[in-house]
């Protein structure tokens, strides 16, 4: 990487600050994954990268790479189960090889499809925050050395950041998702509430057995319990089938 | 409240049918007049839910001949002066309210509406996790925490309309006329309905 140390600086500003954005605005998480590994390609002096992030299973799967060669390796390395970005992840702590040609006994798997692919070091580094680790970042370099400090640690700064911005997508996801559900879940009893007043009225039923006529109503014609409910606060559904249902129907 | 120059507070939940229930008063009045607003259906409260801004009201007394008479009325009877009502967002949702009271004419300052402004997320976090709390329990809910569904009045709503053959909303329209016009709670109203003390006959106000 021959770019100039203030060009540099300014490139990495702009991604930090980009990077920062995405935790106000909204963004896809999918084109911030992306930038960051083009990031540490572009800047950081690897030769390729690749993000991985946990599903719900806890299984590594490929959010991002630089190029399809690491894609292909990083499939590889999750099907056998092992390789710096597993351990990385599993661990919560940065590992690294600075000779994969010495990693076959570690990595037997992973270090001779990482060899073959022309890679000879590797730094896998934690997507975490405090106790959750989400994923790995992947690092490569066709040249037999580390990272340089400077470069490893902005590398775990801009994967600290992304961590961040997933997990707050995340819980905003779920809050969003469970709010909408609450107003129905609200909506629904209300009108259940009404129903039953309904059907107590013109059964002369106590409240207990109204709403038991409502489910074994709803029951009987696997329908859901508020959608009978509304029908019966609306007028279209008959009180009357539901309280003298036919037998010869059942 | 000791940072802001006001009496009492109370947070209801609401959603867009006009529902609205108290879920956390500071004072058993105070939480008499915030359930009040759901008989009136209007009241500062119900248009920051509305327009999902604040509502700022120094001085009720002034309302009774502008925007909510019968609202600010029942305030000055109460000796509620100031009512400043904020609006809960969960994400893109309104969920109710969060509100202030004072018996005397009050006015807000930038700084107190600042910290007003941070309690308002945290408020709605605490909502939407109290809300889903009560809703999963269902049948195992303490009572408590089901007293803003105010599942009597809707029962009663629903008595109504069968018995006066009408819309299940002007069945609800006239319990609360019944609640207003007699001066009771919709709540006592409701029960006395469920119980088969009061029915609605088509001449009943």
């Amino acid at each position: 990487m021959s770019t100039s140390s203030p060009s540099r600086e300014r490139r990495l500003s702009s991604v930090f600050v980009s990077l920062a954005d995405s935790l106000v605005t909204g963004y896809d998480v999918v084109d911030l994954m992306q930038q960051l590994v083009d990031t540490c390609v572009e800047l950081l002096g690897c030769d390729a990268a690749g993000l991985m992030l946990a599903d719900s299973q806890g299984h590594l799967r490929v959010m991002a790479s630089s190029s399809d060669a690491v894609r292909t390796l990083e499939l590889y390395e999750l099907q056998n189960l092992d390789g710096p970005c597993l351990e990385s992840f599993r661990q919560g702590r940065p590992v690294g090889a600075q000779s994969l040609s010495a990693a076959d006994s570690r990595w037997p798997n992973f270090a001779p499809v990482a060899r073959a692919a022309g890679f000879s070091s590797v730094q896998a580094l934690p997507m975490r925050l405090r106790d959750t680790t989400i994923g790995a970042l992947n690092l490569f370099l066709r040249a037999s050395n580390l990272l340089s400090d400077d470069s490893r640690a902005l590398a775990q700064a801009l994967a600290d950041v992304a961590t961040i911005s997933v997990l707050q997508q995340r819980a905003t996801a779920q809050h969003e998702l469970l709010t909408e559900q609450l107003q129905r879940a609200l909506t629904n009893r209300l009108v259940i509430e009404q129903a039953k007043g309904v059907l107590a009225e013109r059964g002369q039923l106590g409240m207990a057995e109204a709403f038991e006529t409502l489910r074994a109503f709803s029951r009987r014609n696997r329908l859901a319990v508020s959608s009978v409910a509304a029908e019966v606060v609306s007028g279209e559904l008959e009180t009357a089938l539901l309280l003298h249902p036919d037998p010869a129907a059942q | 409240m000791p940072q802001l120059p006001v009496d009492e507070a109370a947070v209801s939940v609401m959603n867009q049918s006009g529902h609205r229930g108290v879920i956390f008063a500071t004072s058993d009045d105070v939480a008499e007049f915030e359930d009040y607003g759901f008989v009136v259906g209007d009241g500062p409260l119900a248009d920051a839910f509305a327009a999902e801004r604040p509502v700022l009201v120094s001085d009720l007394r002034a309302e009774r001949q502008g925007r909510w008479p019968g609202y600010a009325e029942a305030a000055t009877a109460r000796h509620w002066c100031s009512v400043f009502a904020f609006p809960l967002t969960a994400e893109a949702t309104v969920i109710g309210t969060l509100a202030f009271y004072a018996h005397r004419p009050t006015v807000l300052s930038p700084p107190h509406l600042s910290l007003i402004s941070s309690l308002t997320k945290p408020v709605s976090r605490a909502l939407v996790e109290h809300l889903d709390g009560s809703l999963r329990a269902g049948e195992n809910a303490r009572p408590a925490d089901l007293e803003f569904l105010r599942a009597e009045v809707y029962q009663a709503s629903g008595m109504v309309k069968a018995q006066l053959d009408v819309g299940i909303d002007e069945a609800m329209a006239r319990l609360r006329a019944y609640a207003y016009a007699h001066e009771r709670s919709i709540n006592d109203v409701a029960r006395d309905v469920v119980s088969l003390i009061l029915r609605f006959e088509p001449d009943t106000s």
